[in-house]
């Protein structure tokens, strides 16, 4: 070996310094995916995003389990309630008939003795006929008695018209009928000749004890006030109380309840479900279709890129919200047909994206080598690129299923609310302009709004949130980008 | 630019076309026609009706006598609101909308563009921090849940603004509120993309160039990082239009405005095709327009493309 | 260019006269670090350095060694999270830059100091014309306003040789080539008249003949204005052509600064001395062995402990990585930073000193 300077053997091979990666060049051993999760959890709002959207999923798909209260179920007599609103718990089926099962409300047991205290008003019904504009006939219905006059006008009396569908009106205070006379006012404009059925709801209250004794669930005995009596029909209104083997039951709503007395928790978890379903389903469909269309574009190449790639600038073009309305006008509401709608819009993005992906990565050399080892076009498509995007397409998927979800309830909100087999499923966005119908001028019957609310923008702040987290932690060249 | 532009003008036609196309078969297609909703209509009068509206000509020669009306800027006497024209129904509700729209979109650009820059210039301040989170909310947060939410505040609670109705441009009162709500999700979308534009210029090469004249921030931002960090809130201006739009018809039902969108949600439910047919129309040209538009300003915002 | 004619020089220039002339710059044990998620990343760990007036002053060594950084934070052009400078001074004229008001700042910037970055075809604003991109300078530092503004850009980019000034003046950056961009980008840092350049790479961005033409232009804008410079770059034939003195810097530090001729002909530091081995040179015997230097700069993410250079250096010995070696002046005055003394690429042997540690080291490292 010669001194340094002096001639020698040929040169060696490694590049020279200068050419050599810089101490602060990117460091191998980690994944990309493992990188990301880590720079993830470093985001605190992506985090808590996170968690907010995994707790909302799986409160939602478990809503059946975790509910007491069917979301249709109405409780007509207790209205809207604030939230935090506590009553006495009611049989779901208000009758109770010796030998017939019982349906309990939830909590209670199956067998012992179940105490019902309840005010009790006395009703009567009347049929009332009017004929040329004057009461012509007014009769108790049991027992047909004729009267010359049906008089509620005592305090606390009352007059409650039983319509055709079975349905009860309002409450008529302080009315006469009279034969002879003009129907009063408080019934309302009616023609020249009709009958009505009303019942008289006498103002006194007379307070009852039920006793109901339960064997396996079915009704073994039932006394009124300790005399026996077959069958009872318990008006959830006039209940007190309800006490099961001497404990009090009552039930509550920590949501309050909507003017249907439906349980507004329930709903919004039931709502929550549609919107999430709608909003995962919709993204899906724009997904296949998205990635697919993007990367047979960006794969393709040359003439047939730059026509797809036309078509999707087109489409981008029409203001698609007015069609969807329009189909769903006119096609039925259908919850199938919402998700192809929404679907069909999102999925011009998806496909942009994937595109532009791909472009870059069929230069890559691994796309070289697969095409070497005899991979065909459609092999090297799903196999090679496709899975090379999915950092990307992660990421938009989760900023569409927000997307996705504000359009449903926007559409439910201008009175769209999907539908499945003719049944209205109501989303948040359902219970959204229900609250706001609901408010009163006064805007006393808030908690109907804001609930309904605050679940939905929480969790599409979240999914926001966590969306840009992510973009964020899979590729850090890009943050703070929109 | 010519090349550029003219694929752009090119589009137009196309997209109006399968729009008008698209709304066309839609409307006659569907189950259940104009006149099937009012039961008392007795057949011999929905005849008549229906050779009135020329609903009793085969399908082809329906679409081209609406095509040829379209040409003629003739949308057709309205099919429920029996005195008007959808021509006249327009005119009489286009300008409430425009009105709050022009409202919302100053709103949008100034508070969007204002607080996206100042995010941008200082980023990770407390400025930037809770100017993105309010444009979080904005995006979140959908427009029918803030405009009641707003009314419930400031109209009932607080009684300081009108919760509804519409007084015309001068009636400023009324369309605070509805205004504001539009805009949000607006100018949300325009803060972030001004603050990620203005991240993305303010570490150039150029701007370093430009610290290195001695120029002050001042300067430097505006005359340098500016241009450049508008970009992507002048592409994204177009498709606002068509958020604008559709946001309407949430908002001008909220705050009971007399708009188009107002009209377009009745005229759906009622099938009311010709009335629909023409708000679609409208809102299609619209949005096509704005494209246009903003994609000219795109043009002389970057002398790359204009010369390209 | 093929033969550099070793400078007439600058008078000031020659070592010997420093002291009489009061320096345009001096950087004092200047550190620079980085806040990164995964800490401070020490970028430049105590740069002492000086600029002549009239004097041309190269920043060598490879990349990564901080030669960027200790350029930009003169000119505090480097934003503050996650920059930092816990220590040192940067007197130009006098001023530490590091302790004035932006204002005042501003008034150094593009005036008194100007900079030409690597890459001409980002550094230009693709939005302004160039005219507007000269003007702001001009009515800036030489308070010219409209017309006479317009004048002075025409004229400066004349000066540097660009065809129909006068049409130029008005085109956007992307419709002149690269060469003609950092002719531009060199008229607008000189249209004020610094009195101190740094150029930051100028042309490695750009073709071998364009290089040549810019260096040339450089070189004579240079000393028609007797202006002082520091040129930063990789390519030692262009330190030889344009510099008189050099620095050369090693993962955050100065490992040797000598006038160029010595440095050439006689490098007292073992890292120059791999670094010239590394490329080849017009001047050499022919037939002379490239030498690329083994292994990799080490990571800045720590403050050094001993040499930076020991894990790759021939002569290491053992006291290299427990202590530091400072820039000190040999036996020759040379100014170096390493325990072992050099002359003409051999280890002097010192009195106790294991003389053969050089050569066998040597020849590991040379049958790989
Ligand atoms: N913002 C930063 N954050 C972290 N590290 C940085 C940052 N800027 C520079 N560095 C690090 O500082 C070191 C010095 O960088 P510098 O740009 O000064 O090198 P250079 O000598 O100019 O190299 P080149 O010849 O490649 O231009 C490098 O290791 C680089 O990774
Ligand atoms: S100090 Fe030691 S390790 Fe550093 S360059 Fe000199 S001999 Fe090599
Ligand atoms: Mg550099």
């Amino acid at each position: 070996m010669s001194g340094p300077g002096g001639p020698g053997a040929a040169a060696p091979a490694p590049p020279p310094a200068a050419a050599a990666p810089s101490a602060a060049g990117p460091r191998k051993g980690t994944s990309l995916w493992a990188d990301a999760w880590k720079r993830l959890r470093k985001n605190h709002m992506a985090m808590l995003g996170l968690w907010v959207v995994v707790a909302m999923s799986l409160v939602s798909a478990l809503a059946p389990w975790l509910v007491l209260f069917d979301p249709t179920y109405e409780e007509n007599w207790i209205g809207a309630q604030a939230p935090g609103h506590r009553h006495p718990d009611v049989l779901t089926k208000n009758v109770l008939e010796v030998g017939q099962p019982a349906e309990v409300a939830a909590g209670q047991r199956a067998a012992g003795e179940v105490v019902f205290i309840c005010d009790e008003t006395v009703e009567t019904e009347y049929r009332i006929a009017v004929r040329r504009g004057k009461v012509s006939d007014v009769q108790r219905a049991e027992g047909a008695i004729k009267l010359e006059a049906l008089d509620a006008s005592a305090a606390g009396d009352a007059l409650v018209e039983v319509l055709e569908d079975g349905t009860r009106g309002p409450r008529l205070e302080g009315v006469r009928v009279e034969k002879g006379a003009p129907l009063p006012e408080a019934f309302g404009a009616r023609g020249r000749s009709a009958v009505l059925f009303v019942r008289h709801v006498e103002g006194a209250r007379k307070r009852v004890e039920y006793r109901a004794t339960l064997v396996d669930g079915v009704v073994r005995a039932l006394a009124r006030d300790g005399a026996p009596v077959p069958r009872a029909e318990l008006s959830g209104r006039d209940l007190l109380e309800v006490s099961a083997d001497g404990r009090p039951q009552t039930h509550a709503h920590p949501l309050g309840t909507d003017l249907k007395g439906r349980d507004l928790l329930s709903r919004i978890l039931y709502g929550g479900r549609i919107s999430m379903l709608v909003g995962i389903v919709a993204t899906v469909v724009s997904l296949l279709i998205g990635v697919v269309y993007g990367a047979v574009s960006g794969y393709a190449g040359g003439r047939t890129d730059d026509v797809l790639m036309a078509i999707v600038d087109i489409l981008f073009a029409i203001p698609y919200m007015f069609l969807v309305i329009l189909l769903l006008v006119n096609f039925g509401r259908d919850i199938v047909v919402l998700f192809i709608a929404l679907g069909a819009v999102q999925w011009l993005t998806m496909a942009r994206i994937v595109r532009g992906q791909i472009l870059s990565l069929k230069e890559k050399e691994f796309v070289e080598a697969a095409r070497m080892s005899g991979t065909g076009p459609a092999g090297i498509l799903f196999r090679h690129l496709i899975p090379n995007t999915m950092g990307v397409v992660v990421v938009y998927t989760t900023l569409t299923v927000p997307a996705v979800i504000l359009q449903e309830s926007f559409l439910a909100f201008i009175g769209l609310s999907v539908e499945y087999q003719g049944q209205s499923l109501e989303s948040w966005g359902a219970l959204v302009k229900a609250g706001v119908d609901s408010l009163g001028t006064d805007g006393s019957r808030s908690w109907l709004l804001l609930w309904p609310s605050f679940a939905m923008a929480a969790t599409l702040f979240s999914l926001n949130f966590l969306g840009d987290g992510l973009r964020d932690a899979l590729d850090p060249k890009q943050r703070g980008r929109s | 630019m010519g090349r550029y532009l003219l694929r752009r003008v090119i589009q137009v036609p196309i997209v109006l076309w399968i729009l008008v196309t698209a709304t066309f078969f839609l409307m006659r297609y569907t189950p259940g026609g104009p006149f099937d909703m009012d039961k008392q209509v007795d057949p011999a009068v929905k005849a008549q009706m229906e050779a009135k509206y020329n609903l009793d000509k085969p399908m082809p020669v329906q679409y081209g006598l609406f095509l040829w009306d379209l040409v003629r800027l003739d949308l057709g006497p309205s099919f429920k609101n029996k005195t008007m024209t959808v021509n006249e129904i327009i005119a009489a509700k286009a300008p409430a909308s425009a009105v709050l729209g022009l409202y919302a979109v100053v709103i949008a650009l100034v508070l969007g563009l204002g607080a996206g820059v100042v995010a941008g210039v200082r980023q990770n301040s407390v400025f930037d921090y809770g100017s993105m989170t309010v444009a979080m909310v904005g995006l979140a947060v959908p427009t029918f849940v803030v405009g009641p939410l707003l009314a419930l505040v400031f109209g009932i609670y607080l009684g300081w603004l009108p919760v509804a109705g519409y007084e015309g441009m001068d009636g400023l009162r009324y369309l605070v509120l509805p205004a504001f709500t539009l805009a949000l999700p607006f100018a949300a979308r325009i803060a972030r993309l001004a603050r990620a534009g203005m991240l993305e210029v303010i570490h150039q090469d150029y701007i370093r160039t430009a610290w290195a004249k001695g120029l002050s921030e001042q300067v430097v931002v505006l005359r340098h990082a500016l241009r450049g960090a508008m970009l992507p809130v002048v592409s994204f201006l177009g498709p606002a239009v068509a958020q604008i739009l559709t946001g309407s018809l949430v908002v001008e039902q909220i705050f009971g405005i007399p708009g188009i969108g107002r009209e377009f949600v009745q005229g759906a439910t009622n099938r009311d095709y010709t009335l629909v047919m023409g708000t679609v129309i409208l809102f299609g040209v619209l949005l096509v327009g704005f494209n246009l538009l903003v994609d000219i300003l795109y043009g002389f915002l970057d002398p790359r493309i204009r010369y390209a | 260019m093929t033969t550099p004619a070793p400078s007439p020089a600058a008078a000031a220039g020659a070592p010997g006269q420093g002291p009489a002339l009061a320096p345009v710059l001096a950087v004092d044990d200047l550190h620079v670090r980085f806040r990164t998620d995964d800490g401070h990343v020490h970028a430049v760990n105590g740069v002492t350095f000086e600029v002549r007036p009239g004097e041309s002053l190269a920043l060598v060594g490879e990349s990564g060694c901080g030669k960027s950084v200790t350029s930009m934070t003169i000119l505090r052009l480097l934003p503050s999270p996650p920059t930092e400078v816990p220590k040192g001074t940067i007197r130009y004229r006098g001023d530490d830059l590091l302790r004035l008001s932006n204002r005042q700042m501003r008034r150094v910037r593009g005036g008194k100091v100007a900079m030409i970055f690597q890459d001409p075809m980002t550094s230009l604003n693709p939005f302004l014309r160039v005219g507007r991109q000269l003007t702001e300078a001009i009515e800036l530092h030489l308070g010219l306003r409209g017309a006479a503004a317009r004048a002075r850009a025409v004229e400066a980019l004349r000066e540097v040789g660009i065809p129909g000034p006068e049409t130029r003046v008005d085109a956007y950056p992307h419709e002149l080539s690269g060469g003609m961009r950092q002719r531009v980008m060199i008229a607008m840092a000189l249209v004020t008249g610094p009195d101190l350049l740094i150029a930051d790479e100028p042309t490695t961005a750009l073709d071998v003949t364009i290089q040549a033409q810019i260096l040339d232009l450089m070189r004579r804008l240079q000393r028609e204005r007797g202006m002082s410079m520091i040129l930063i770059t990789h390519d030692l034939a262009v330190v030889a052509g344009m510099c008189t003195r050099v620095v050369v810097m090693y993962a955050g530090r100065i490992v040797e600064e000598a006038p160029v001729d010595d440095l050439f002909d006689d490098p007292r530091h073992p890292y120059t001395l791999a670094l010239l081995e590394s490329v080849p040179r017009l001047d050499a015997a022919l037939g002379r062995r490239l030498r690329p230097i083994e292994g990799l700069p080490p990571k800045l993410t720590e403050p050094p402990v001993g040499c930076s250079f020991a894990p790759r250096c021939r002569f290491v010995l053992d006291r290299c990585r427990t202590e530091t070696p400072w820039l000190e002046p040999d036996a020759d005055g040379r100014l170096r930073a390493c325990f072992v003394p050099l002359r003409r690429g051999r280890p002097l042997a010192p009195a106790g000193g294991p003389a053969g540690a050089g050569p066998a080291a040597e020849g590991a490292g040379g049958s790989t």
